[in-house]
């Protein structure tokens, strides 16, 4: 009997350990996916969303949009609906939370940034800790506002191809030195009207 | 029956330990850098050199830096900054490079069309542990926009922007056999002139007017 209780014991104790380091050594904060997943994810462009995509978007109502500047920029300015947490903050356990809430729900995540480039590596870490279904919105809110003034407006995708550089040089060898000279000057009258304008602000305000 | 009472013991502690290392996962993952981690380095713009810093680095034959172009081979062929080595993205995990790109002392600066592909690359080898690759910000066409084909500076430029253009079109001299380097100083003796310009002053005195 007494043999009985101490194997329970043992078998008890263990038990505990195991399940405090199953508590312990799985954070919220890990890696789901393998490293290779990064490049295709990457370039995948399934989940990028256009500007115009995201106006769609917002008349659904069915989103979670995630501005991930900073709050003194939120706060001056973002899209309505939009909710704040700052790129560095997206993995916290509490965001993690609402992010998977939100998938749950069957809403659309949109990572928002002040551009592309600001938005992509946060985008791809969100996705590589198991959030599925998150979208990056292209051109961010630059390009948000810049769409809003100029409805033809599209930013360009994550990898805009490079141009012909070698012809461009090429170009620049065969006109180099007379060429830049002769810019100078045609420079040179553009410099008038700007110090009207400042003027003219400085006039409205006496 | 003392033997089968032992093997009672130790079936259940044998399960519980293989259940350990089945949750534990690979250990392969365990030697992952924390996303935490990296998403602050990248909330902060760390990894980033820009397209002067790399110049600069490039003229002065800093024997630490290793320049990589990540993009295909086809890419790199058509144009690619001469001293940067390609290594596509594809083969960028693989022992043999990952281990000669992490050797210490050295700064690698990954380069691709924009950066999109270079951050990637990044963040993909600062995962598996790498603490000395960075990315050249806004990769080739940024250097097309600056050190091949600086802009002028406007006549507002202030001293450090005069400066700036100096400097960039040495590089572009240094890299491509463009533009005269007197070229280049001429020009920001001309540019303060402008902005003391006398057509400021009149257009206060007519101010004063109203």
């Amino acid at each position: 009997m007494m043999n009985k209780k101490l194997i329970f014991g043992i078998i008890a104790l263990v038990a505990f350990v195991v399940v405090m380091l199953l508590v312990f050594s799985r954070e919220k904060d890990v890696y789901e996916k393998p490293v290779q997943d990064i490049f295709a994810e990457g370039m995948a462009d399934s989940l990028q969303l256009k500007p115009a995509e995201l106006g769609n978007l917002l008349a659904t109502g069915n989103f979670l949009l995630v501005d991930i500047r900073k709050p003194e920029y939120f706060i001056n300015e973002s899209i309505e609906g939009a909710v704040n947490i700052p790129a560095g903050e997206l993995l916290t356990e509490e965001n993690q939370g609402r992010l998977e809430e939100a998938v749950e729900s069957g809403k659309r995540i949109v990572l928002m940034g002040a551009n592309t480039h600001e938005t992509l590596l946060p985008w791809l870490l969100v996705r590589q800790t198991g959030v599925e279904n998150v979208y990056l919105l292209l051109g961010g809110f630059e390009g948000w506002k810049n769409f809003h003034t100029n409805p033809s407006f599209t930013p360009s995708s994550l990898e805009i191809s490079a141009s012909d550089y070698s012809a461009e040089i090429e170009k620049l060898k065969a006109g180099a030195g007379v060429q830049t000279q002769e810019e100078k000057p045609k420079e040179k009258p553009k410099i008038t009207p700007k110090p009207v304008v400042h003027h003219g602000a400085a006039e409205g305000g006496c | 029956m003392e033997n089968n009472k032992g093997f009672w013991i130790l079936a259940p502690v044998v399960l519980v330990l293989a259940i350990v290392l089945a949750f534990m996962g690979n250990p392969l993952t365990h030697k992952d850098v924390p996303p935490q981690q990296l998403l602050l380095l990248a909330a902060i713009g760390s990894h980033y050199y820009s397209t002067d810093q790399v110049a600069e680095m490039l003229i002065n034959h800093d024997p630490a830096l290793v320049l990589v172009d990540v993009r295909q081979p086809a890419e790199y062929e058509k144009w690619h900054i001469e001293e940067a080595v390609n290594i596509p993205v594809d083969s960028l995990l693989t022992p043999t490079w990952y281990n000669w790109l992490t050797r210490p002392g050295q700064t690698v600066v990954f380069c691709s069309n924009d950066d999109a592909l270079a951050q990637m690359a990044w963040l993909a080898t600062r995962r598996l542990g790498a603490s000395n690759t960075f990315v050249m910000k806004g990769g080739l066409n940024e250097w097309f926009n600056t050190i091949v084909n600086p802009p002028a500076p406007g006549p507002m430029a202030d001293k450090v922007q005069l400066a700036l253009y100096t400097k960039r079109m040495g590089a572009r001299q240094h890299f491509y056999n463009l533009g005269m380097v007197g070229e280049a100083t001429e020009k920001p003796k001309e540019a303060p002139k402008k902005v003391v310009k006398p057509t400021a002053v009149q257009h206060s005195a007519a101010e004063g007017g109203c």
